[in-house]
């Protein structure tokens, strides 16, 4: 270090008297444009969050009650058993169970009550052959299409896909 | 006051509650130290005010990642330095600096070592004066830099020799002292 440059001699200035305003002003720049981003990145999380319950609302299309509903009951190689049929048709009741409670649009209610009716009197078939393998897949069906309908004739999805 | 003194933890606490009372204080405390190595370091006031500005609110934005208050001025030292050489770096790249020559020439010695320092390369001036004037190491010089232990040695020599010959010959060329 002896060889060394003595700069203790240098004269010691100050900072600029605005200096502290400017680095304040930034500060508060900063803190400004955080807040805005913040508030837009909640907008957008709000946003995200409601289009997907509105969207999660939608049910799911039933593909393996289809496939149930619409494999031959005689074909013993279809594999699709009174039991398969029995509980696809007690999953499609309770979806359907929720269905019910949907909006449902006046365009669509004439037909659902018909297919309605028709389940009632399917009902009561079963009621006395509970064991036949042609009416469950029927039933299978039935509940298939009611569910459809249901989603279909939900006004507050209609009114979804007007607005996209 | 020097940049290598410490704050307690309750003005560190206080930092990252982003109190600006404290920021105030804090900067009242560190300014002078700060401002005089900005200047030496980048040999212009103007450039100064903007690293020091700079260095202040990058502080103050990310004190939250500092854990223990006693570092804080060296935290500070080393951001305001990082400043300075990436404030050089872009005006390489931009353009050659504008130098004037002084056609005064003063007997006082510490001006006639300010213009001598102001004079020389930008990284000639910050080795020379991160390691004769804060008593920084080669080491702490390189990283900083991004440069070896030996550039750092290599730059120190020849920063003193130019530093000596022109404090010597008397003819020292300022460099322009921009405000604002």
């Amino acid at each position: 270090m002896d060889d060394a440059i003595d700069f203790t001699r240098l004269r010691q200035s100050g900072p600029p008297e605005g200096l502290w305003p400017a680095i304040a002003g930034e500060l508060d720049r900063r803190r400004n444009h955080r807040f805005v981003r913040r508030v837009s990145a909640l907008a957008a999380m709000v946003t995200v969050v409601v289009l997907a319950a509105v969207l999660v609302d939608a049910p799911a299309p039933p593909l393996g009650e289809e496939r149930i509903a619409s494999a031959p009951t005689e074909s013993a190689s279809s594999g699709v058993t009174l039991a398969d049929l029995r509980a696809a048709s007690a999953r499609l009741e309770s979806r359907l169970s929720d269905q019910r409670q949907r909006a449902v649009g006046g365009m669509e209610l004439e037909s659902l009550l018909w297919l309605e009716a028709e389940l009632a009197w399917l009902d009561e078939q079963l009621a006395e052959a509970p064991a036949d393998r042609e009416l469950w897949r029927q039933r299978v069906e039935l509940l298939a299409e009611l569910n459809r309908r249901y989603a279909d004739g939900d006004w507050r999805r209609d009114m979804l896909l007007a607005s996209v | 006051m020097s940049l290598s003194s410490p704050i307690d933890d309750l003005v560190l606490a206080a930092l990252k509650r982003r109190c600006r009372r404290t920021q105030e204080r804090v900067y009242r405390q560190y300014s002078q130290p700060a401002w005089t190595l900005a200047v030496r370091l980048s040999g212009c006031e103007a450039r100064a005010w903007d690293a020091v500005q700079s260095a202040f609110v990058l502080a103050f934005e990310r004190v939250g990642q500092l854990r223990e208050a006693k570092q804080f001025g060296f935290w500070l030292r080393r951001i305001l330095v990082n400043q300075v050489m990436d404030q050089h770096r872009r005006q390489s790249s931009e353009q050659a600096e504008i130098e004037t020559a002084a056609a005064l020439r003063d007997q006082d010695s510490a001006l006639d070592l300010e213009r001598a320092l102001a004079a020389l390369e930008p990284l000639d001036r910050q080795v020379v004066w991160l390691h004769d004037g804060e008593g920084m190491k080669h080491a702490e010089i390189a990283e900083l830099a991004g440069q070896t232990v030996s550039w750092s040695k290599s730059r120190l020599a020849r920063a003193r020799e130019k530093l000596r010959k022109q404090l010597t010959a008397g003819e020292v060329p300022a460099r322009s002292m921009e405000h604002g």
